[in-house]
């Protein structure tokens, strides 16, 4: 048998590395589920109870794995159950690619059942690039688009599949007019600001005499270098939430989680700090950063729309966090002085105190705070801790 | 350590779905998911039915769920509390008492039950050493305020009476005194601007 449209997806998603796809299958999307089952097991598809839910793990497999999480429905009701997991994607910066199918072409623009705007519905979760196919030959570049904008904008994607196309013969754009002829593959870049943006970040940090740092997801797998950085410059990290496994929480100077229900050793950082170094976060609160003026800032961020975004920064960096960071750190002088530090230790000295006499106070029956008391040095080397939101995350 | 949530959406139901994917990111790795009883029965209860069919393939058994039981829908109880002074809406916060950790057993996971906080410890150490997924059910106090940085806990103490008070009461009695209270207490409230 000719190779259908929906084994040509499957084969291209392959192609591009594609190994997992969570979903729930309908007769919508049937075309490109034969063709998974047609491929025995080079893919993975991996059975959700409900879309929204295929759609969550599809982010955080691209969390927690930095690659390209793909999630597929069936039309109508399937391809609507997507949207809050693609917006969590959407949220958190990860590229997700989300396939859907939809009604026959013939049957498009006729309310016909299960008949949704899918485009127009994914427009503004997978913003630049939805698009529903319309012809064999053209499925080869709205994957690989899809797929490579997905991973270089770190963006969600969907393309839509009426159920007829999928099970066309495929066919290769004509060499004619009119047809696109697109490949596979993508590279990360290595982003790194120009020199002379990082000596004058540089110029800040080194004035400062009490700095803080906050990182965030941005600075997950930049450890060393944030430490390094962190050390030269004498300052305290606190982290936000995403950023929670960027630094060690036994560390002297890392004040651990900021905000609302955040630590009093954050708390202090930020209100006391002279300059303020932002790493890969976009942290929401203000009110939990610098007064205006108080501190100057310093920011790095693989996005510019993230950056100046919660206190006005002096320097504006983008770059990838680690590769910014190593490019800094020789332009760094070292603090002789390590009052700040000891501040900061001292302070975390007393917190861990307050955190176990709140987690002991009696409550009726269990002290939720407890919990995690109990948990926290139990927790397993290489762990993976997720949480819902909530009091639960608090 | 790896660690995430839904963070810039901030969405109820993650943290099932979430530790499912962490398992085929890394079968290898132990998963340990928190998750509030307002999210289990929204979703992530039958989420669970998705660990039973998939554990056996994954090289490391571990994976956990605790479930925070206090039938209240206990971030949004606080912030009806403190954001808009008013007492706890119990039409819309109350959820019923489901054993969470039975379902698990229903279904071939391992449940255990927790309402003593002595027993924590232990059943954290029974959890992490089980040879299959486990619910681990703790019956929490929905009256433990989350509290903000830099309260001490005898305002703290103060801070929830004033406000359970309130739930006890008709209408918006306490609605002047509580955001006063909590207001005092956070950054660009009173004390900061003074």
């Amino acid at each position: 048998m000719a190779q259908t449209v929906g084994d040509f997806l499957v084969n291209r998603l392959h192609d591009w590395g594609v190994r997992k796809v969570f979903g729930y299958p309908g007769d919508g999307i049937n075309g490109v589920f034969g063709a998974l089952n047609r491929a025995e097991g080079r893919i993975d598809y991996i059975q959700a109870r409900h879309e929204e839910m295929a759609a969550f793990m599809a982010s955080a497999y691209a969390k927690f794995t930095g690659k390209l999480g793909v999630c597929i429905a069936t039309s109508g009701p399937g391809a609507s159950h997507l949207i809050t997991g693609l917006y969590d994607a959407r949220l958190d910066h990860m590229p997700v690619l989300a396939i859907t199918g939809q009604q026959a072409r013939t049957a498009i623009g006729g309310h016909y059942q299960q008949e949704v705007d899918l485009p127009s519905m994914f427009k503004d979760v997978a913003g630049a690039f939805v698009q529903q196919a319309s012809a064999p030959a053209q499925v080869r570049h709205l994957v690989d688009r899809a797929i490579r904008t997905a991973l270089g904008e770190r963006r969600v994607r969907a393309i839509v599949l009426p159920n007829d196309l999928q099970e066309m013969e495929y066919e290769e754009p004509a060499r004619a007019h009119g047809t696109i002829h697109s490949g596979t593959g993508f590279a990360k870049p290595r982003v790194v600001p120009y020199d002379a943006d990082l000596r004058k970040a540089a110029e800040v940090l080194n004035k400062g005499k009490k700095v803080a740092i906050l990182v965030g997801a941005g600075a997950l797998g930049a450890t060393d270098e944030v430490i390094a950085v962190a050390n030269k410059l004498g300052a305290g990290a606190a982290k936000a939430l995403l950023g929670k496994a960027v630094l060690p929480d036994d560390l002297p100077w890392v004040t651990g989680s900021i905000g609302m229900l955040g630590t009093e050793p954050s708390y202090a950082l930020m209100t006391e700090c002279d300059t303020l170094l932002m790493i890969g976060s976009g942290f929401p609160y203000s009110e939990f950063l610098p007064k205006e003026g108080q501190a100057r800032g310093v920011q790095i961020d693989i996005a510019p729309d993230m950056l100046s975004l919660r206190y006005p920064m002096e320097v504006n960096l983008v770059g990838d966090s680690a590769e910014t960071l190593k490019a800094l750190l020789p332009l760094l002088d070292e603090k002789g002085d390590c009052t700040w530090r000891k501040a900061i230790a001292s302070n975390l000295r007393g917190w861990w105190k307050t955190l176990e006499e709140r987690a002991m106070q009696p409550a009726k029956p269990v002290n939720p705070q407890r919990i995690t008391w109990e948990l926290s040095p139990r927790l397993p080397d290489r762990v993976i801790l997720t949480s819902d939101s909530g009091s639960c995350a608090n | 350590m790896m660690a995430s949530l839904s963070g810039g959406l901030a969405s109820m139901g993650a943290a099932v779905p979430y530790g499912i994917a962490a398992k085929f990111a890394h079968p290898d790795r132990p998963v340990i998911a928190l998750v509030g009883d307002g999210a289990m029965q929204m979703n992530n209860m039958a989420e669970l039915i998705t660990v039973a069919k998939y554990w056996k393939k994954w090289s490391d058994h571990r994976w956990i769920v605790c479930v925070l039981n206090d039938e209240d829908l206990n971030q949004v109880t606080w912030e009806q509390r403190v954001m808009e002074g008013d007492p706890k809406f119990n039409a819309s916060q109350q959820i019923p008492d489901v054993p969470y950790h039975r379902f698990a057993e229903l279904i071939g996971l391992k449940g255990i039950f927790v309402d003593n906080p002595d027993r924590l410890g232990a059943a954290w150490d029974e959890a992490l050493a089980a040879d299959r997924p486990v619910v681990l059910e703790v019956k929490t106090d929905p009256e433990v305020p989350p509290l903000p940085p830099h309260i001490t806990l005898q305002q703290a103490k103060k801070f929830t009476e004033t406000l359970l008070k309130g739930d006890q009461r008709e209408g918006n009695v306490i609605a002047g005194t509580a955001r006063q209270v909590f207001e005092s207490i956070l950054p660009g409230g009173d004390r900061d601007d003074g």
